[in-house]
């Protein structure tokens, strides 16, 4: 049966983003109610769920520094997801203290070294791809990430609906034997990835952006430090999850609160119909992000977030909610895309992709954290002021990217010129 | 969700279930007509008392020399207990020495409290499904809330949302509950239309009024009879038709039920819809789950 897979890095790429992409949608939220349904306490459960987010933030950086050191960023990928199956194996059979509490530092070790491997590799594929055509060299790292963005978007909405029948229908439990399986062929499609590693001492992220090996050389911690666009995107992002992360908690509590029978079926949808829509939407954010530039596309899908925080203030009836969140999947797709996008932009010169990748990591855990911390204190006193707040936060986060950030990408005229150093 | 205390929690709700079980077990029996039973469960829970208080509140003591046949009255100190059977009232004095008598008399029968065993049916409360009136499944219980009088007032239901994205949480009122909850592997009916339920108020235990849903339950499902206290009553008539139904059949009982579980809170009739656990009970202001003694 074990017929020689088809190396095709294209589909592997996919393959690994649909079905790896998502197994934070079993460990999120959904631990809590496995956990009551298993006889735990809440305070149990709450120290449970602190220990995975603490894992999780603790090592974005240190993961990312170490998939930046090892070569074998495939292997990496592969570790990661044999972590993350096991981890989900340990929650479903063993729902006890110790082997939760290690199921959640597995999972968040693997999380944090599997997403930035995964950017690495699309790196290593785009460079490669390039160094064959390389009449075709522009814009591909974009297209190529947002076509990543779309499958992760379409595996992300497929798994969270079997996920959520499987727990409706059979068990809590089910739902992470479901999520194990769903990830194993993520594995296969690992193996599919051509195994072109990229040399340590030339810059994978230079490569991918179509300069030539000689442009990039020069690896340095230092540069990247100095990197101004580097802090200024990492506080774009911890403000875009600051605004983005406790929406959809707050209304969905709301739609829980006056949608009665169908509550769930709101929540699902609120959840799966971005999730539709950005992956419609990415391949184009991607070209565009090439074409026009990373900075307006930026402005234009991130300034859904305010308008999402302040038309959820203005609406109660839960059948609205769905539409209104529809601009989530604008937002988080342009996001999805633009991550690694610009990180890659960000390391082109400094190389250390992966830490830069672990050090936005971070920021986007730390948003995402103070969001729902910040909005459960302002929902406790009035729903309409969080909800506000939160737009508030997404604003900051456009004003960010207006007044701060420039734009990252290299223009064609500038790439022509193989002296001349590229301008940010 | 912050880092709770290992050492903190596990024991509180362990003792929460523990005296939940024990005064559910002996408000259960003591309306059994056996003198014994009663005075020996009262006892039971005055031993507990007893330790706590040992020269004071002679009802106490007095309630342990009510079933210490075993203490010898001769042998102690003319100021001593002797039996009295039936009135554990009847104040009787102690002398100093009497702590330590009791002390070594009660290792015998019992100042310490002493565990009993009964055979009785009873089940968990924590972690066991919730239906509503209409076999709708709304999610679990996760908390328990007692008052300061030691009553138990209100349990906390976890209500789900789709993988586990907009859970809330409300407080049920003890009276709106089914009656027999015994076996733990059955669910726990709620007497109250899901959707009533599921738009009561939100649980939050941080704050000093807690609202719990409450009100007139509706007799065991058939699914459409109506509860009377909707939090929302945009459709109730003073009297609504829903109502008057089972008002009617189940005239004397609801009627008690209501007035019972509106209390203060209820200024006009027919219309109280959530309790809500403030002045009148906690004259000094901590949340009612919060009752420590």
């Amino acid at each position: 049966m074990l017929r020689k897979l088809p190396v095709n890095s294209a589909w592997g790429l996919d393959g690994v983003s649909f079905f790896v992409a998502n197994l934070q949608a079993a460990f999120g939220p959904f631990v809590a109610v496995y956990l009551t349904g298993e006889h735990w306490t809440q305070g149990e459960i709450g120290v449970a769920l602190s220990i995975g987010s603490i894992t999780a933030m603790a090592s974005q950086v240190p993961a990312g520094a170490v998939v930046d050191a090892l070569r074998n960023k495939r292997m990496v990928a592969e570790l990661s997801i044999v972590a993350i199956i096991l981890s989900c194996l340990i929650m479903a059979l063993m729902p006890q203290r110790l082997p939760v509490a290690i199921a959640e530092v597995l999972h968040g070790l693997a999380s944090c070294t599997l997403n930035p491997a995964i950017s690495a590799l699309t790196l290593a594929v785009v460079a490669t791809y390039i160094a064959r055509n390389p009449d075709r060299a522009t814009g591909a790292l974009g297209a190529r990430f947002g076509r990543n963005a779309s499958f992760a978007a379409i595996g992300n909405a497929i798994s969270a609906g079997l996920m959520g029948a499987a727990g409706y229908w059979s068990s809590a439990r089910a739902t992470f034997f479901l999520g194990a399986l769903m990830a194993a062929p993520g594995l296969l499609a690992l193996r599919m990835i051509e195994p072109a590693g990229t040399p340590l001492d030339e810059n994978a992220s230079a490569l991918a952006e179509g300069e030539t090996p000689q442009q990039a050389r020069g690896a340095s911690l230092l540069k990247l430090l100095r990197e101004p666009g580097l802090f200024a995107f990492a506080l774009c992002v911890v403000f875009f999850h600051l605004s983005s992360a406790a929406m959809l908690p707050l209304a969905a509590g709301q739609v829980t609160k006056d949608a009665g029978r169908f509550a769930e079926i709101v929540i699902a949808a609120c959840i799966l119909a971005p999730q539709m829509l950005g992956a419609v939407l990415s391949p184009w954010i991607g070209r565009w992000a090439e074409t026009i530039g990373r900075r307006p596309v930026m402005l234009v899908c991130f300034a859904a977030l305010p308008l999402r925080g302040i038309l959820l203030s203005l609406t109660s009836d839960p059948w609205l909610v769905v539409p209104i969140q529809m601009l989530d999947g604008i937002s988080s797709a342009a996001f999805g895309v633009m991550l690694p996008l610009v990180a890659a932009d960000l390391t082109r010169r400094s190389g250390h992709f992966n830490l830069c990748m672990g050090v936005l990591g971070l920021a986007m855990g730390l948003g995402a954290s103070f969001s729902t911390t910040l909005a459960g204190l302002v929902a406790d006193t009035s729903l309409r002021d969080a909800f506000l707040l939160l737009a508030a936060a997404g604003g900051v986060c456009v004003l960010l990217v207006a007044f701060l950030m420039g734009e990252t990408r290299i223009s064609a005229s500038t790439k022509k010129s193989a002296t001349a150093p590229p301008e940010t | 969700m912050g880092v709770a205390d290992f050492t903190l929690t596990m024991p509180r709700p362990a003792v929460l279930c523990l005296v939940l079980a024990l005064t559910v077990t002996t408000s259960a029996h003591a309306s059994a007509n056996d003198v014994d039973s009663s005075s020996g469960t009262g006892n039971s829970n005055a031993e507990t008392t007893g330790v706590i208080h040992p020269t004071v509140s002679p009802p106490g003591q007095n309630q342990d020399s009510a079933i210490t046949p075993v203490l010898p009255p001769p042998a102690m100190e003319p100021g001593q207990d002797t039996p009295t059977g039936d009135s554990p009232e009847q104040p009787i004095p102690l002398t100093v020495r009497s702590g330590t008598g009791i002390s070594s008399a009660g290792s015998k029968d019992g100042d310490q409290p002493r565990t009993e065993t009964i055979s009785a049916p009873s089940g968990g409360l924590l972690d066991r499904k919730v239906l509503g009136a209409d076999h709708a499944s709304l999610g679990r219980v996760v908390d328990v809330l007692a008052g300061p009088d030691g009553k138990v007032r209100a349990v906390v239901v976890d209500i789900g949302g789709f993988l586990g994205v907009g859970n809330r949480r409300v407080a049920i009122a003890w009276s709106l509950l089914a009656p027999d909850q015994t076996d733990s592997g059955r669910p726990i009916t709620v007497l109250a239309p899901s959707g009533v339920i599921r738009s009561a108020p939100e649980y939050n235990n941080n704050s000093p009024t807690i609202q719990i849903l409450s009100g007139p339950h509706v007799t065991q499902p058939p699914a459409d009879e109506g509860n009377s206290k909707r939090p929302d009553d945009e459709n109730a008539q003073p009297d609504s038709p829903a109502i008057a139904v089972p008002l009617t059949r189940t005239a004397a009982p609801s009627d008690s039920v209501e007035q019972t579980s509106s209390g203060p809170g209820s200024p006009q009739k027919g219309s109280p819809q959530k309790e809500e656990a403030t002045p009148r009970d906690i004259p000094a202001g901590p949340p009612a789950s919060d009752h420590g003694r």
